[in-house]
């Protein structure tokens, strides 16, 4: 099962990040002064650009551990578990990011939506990810499921720039300046610039922590379906009459059963 | 591999010759995608006249779904793609002839569609070369994405509505890029330095590239 | 404040903290499920085979 040095690093790491968090919490509502130009809103940026952050190191992570499967010498199965865990703590994420920028576009510019060249990116990517974990639900053995959502994983990230591109043009091209522009972005020194650290730091150890529990959950997924799979075949041999047996096992774990390609 | 290429392509172009999918279903389709467009917007011509090149490339691009879809389904329908493995076809070249075979029908359909276009929107039509260049990069782009990601969710029962959530993101900036690409060519601005043919072109080439590259891995895996 | 921050605030720790229960609910479940999974294989390895 689960090594004790990763159970016990987990551990800390859940217990640090909270802390951190409550940390960035109260200096972020409380300690910290209103800015000039922004008022009170300037408190979302210790939470909003954080957790964006920690959405693209996400997806990042997902990517490397789509390459680390599909490159034959570095293939584990341990890589593509890993990527599809940080895809979805990423999606999370990524659906906190638009949550955020959505309340903070409200009153900074009166609008919840606008087509802005990284609102929209972001967007996008947040559905490229649903699709990649839709395509990881789909029933398949374990190394062709692997296969297919690494190479997906992949092409996904290779989209984004291109995606990034065609939409900042779309927007500048046709349109003068975006709503971001200088002067609403508030200028950050002292206290504020500490507790926007701090802010990075701590959603980016709540991200490890997440990451490693998802991690963990897939690891002893695969563990269950090849145990119960390694039993099957188990009984299916002690049975001397094994030919003349109709019934199927009936699949409530995995699709261990479908025919497999090739 | 280009051997193998044309060989499936052609084999794929026949059956589509005989089963006539693209003609009797994907090409009405269409069609009723361009009148409904005009129900949900606005019947004035200037509105119509406007929007017409998006329009057109959000009809083209659900009608590649149903494209790409169905050129994958002809392989995995009793495991034929296996058969293509055995009989050692290289699977590049299936994915070429793949893309070869959508994009002439794909093609197609958008000569008749631009005819629909021009009948039922009335827009103002010009710069035939920027138009052509970027609907051929445009429809290869959609056709390689659209390959790849069909063998990708092929194998899953809820492949035709996994498919489009797949696809759809991915080649959004397909979408944009023609229909601005497209724009500009109806504007007197037109050129083929336009920024969005350069774009399309890179579309274009990376998921061919992508879908050469990894299309072996796919089958196989 | 003005309620948007408020209200961003508790997105975020709402949804994360959502998401790490779940996390903890899921692991949990699948430890009980693999639990007479690897009694049952185990006590099948000691068993003599024939």
């Amino acid at each position: 099962m689960e090594s004790r040095g990763y159970r016990w690093s987990r551990r800390a790491i859940g217990i640090v990040s909270l802390l951190l968090v409550a940390a960035t919490v109260i200096l972020g509502l409380w300690i910290t002064p209103p800015d000039v130009v922004q008022g009170q809103l300037v408190r979302l940026i210790y939470v909003h650009p954080p957790v964006a952050w920690v959405a693209y190191l996400a997806y990042g992570v997902t990517s490397i551990g789509s390459i680390l499967y599909l490159w034959k010498r570095t293939r584990n199965l341990k890589w593509d578990l890993l990527a599809a865990a940080s895809a979805e703590v990423g999606v999370v994420f990524t659906g906190l990011t638009l949550i955020t920028g959505s309340i903070w576009g409200r009153p900074a510019w009166g609008v919840w939506w606008t087509w802005d060249a990284r609102l929209t990116t972001t967007a996008l990517l947040f559905v490229l990810y649903l699709g990649y974990l839709a395509l990881r639900r789909v029933p398949a053995d374990s190394h062709q499921r692997a296969v297919r959502s690494s190479i997906a994983g992949l092409i996904a990230f290779i989209d984004v720039p291109i995606v990034h591109q065609s939409v900042v043009w779309w927007r500048t091209l046709h349109q003068g300046a975006t709503v971001l522009n200088p002067s609403l972005s508030p200028k950050i020194h002292g206290e504020m610039a500490m507790t926007l650290l701090l802010g990075f730091i701590s959603f980016t150890s709540v991200y490890a922590w997440m990451l490693m529990h998802r991690y963990q959950i897939a690891i002893l997924e695969q563990k269950v379906l090849d145990a119960e799979l390694d039993q099957l075949i188990e009984e299916r041999r002690r049975e001397p009459d094994s030919e003349s047996r109709q019934a199927r096992p009936t699949n409530d774990v995995g699709n261990f059963d479908q025919p497999s390609k090739v | 591999m280009w051997r193998d290429a044309l060989l499936i392509a052609t084999k794929d172009l026949k059956i589509e010759f005989r089963s006539k999918v693209t003609l009797n279903l994907i090409l009405p389709f269409a069609f009723v995608v361009l009148i409904i467009f005009a129900f949900a917007l606005d019947t004035s011509p200037g509105t119509l006249q406007k929007v017409a090149p998006g329009l057109f490339w959000l009809a083209v691009l659900f009608s590649s779904i149903f494209s790409v879809d169905r050129a994958v389904a002809i392989e995995s329908d009793d495991n034929a793609g296996d058969g293509l493995l055995v009989y050692g076809v290289d699977p590049g070249g299936i994915f070429l002839g793949k893309v070869i075979s959508v994009f002439v029908q794909l093609f197609l359909l958008e000569i008749f569609l631009l005819l629909g276009v021009v009948v039922l929107y009335g827009p103002k039509i010009g710069g035939w070369l920027l138009m052509l260049a970027s609907a051929l990069f445009a429809t290869i782009g959609l056709c390689a994405a659209g390959v790849t990601y069909s063998q990708l969710a092929s194998g899953s029962r809820a492949k035709q509505t996994l498919l489009p959530l797949l696809l759809v993101p991915v080649v959004s900036p397909v979408l944009l890029a023609a229909t601005k690409a497209w724009q500009d060519a109806f504007a007197a601005a037109s050129s083929l330095e336009d920024p969005w043919l350069r774009l399309l072109i890179v579309f274009a080439v990376v998921y061919l590239a992508l879908g050469a590259i990894f299309y072996s891995s796919i089958l196989e895996g | 404040m003005n309620g948007y921050v408020e209200a961003g605030y508790l997105a975020v720790l709402g949804v994360l903290a959502g998401y790490s229960v779940l996390l903890v609910g899921r692991s949990r479940r699948m430890k009980k499920v693999l639990l007479p999974v690897k009694v049952k294989a185990d006590r099948e390895e000691s068993r003599p085979t024939e």
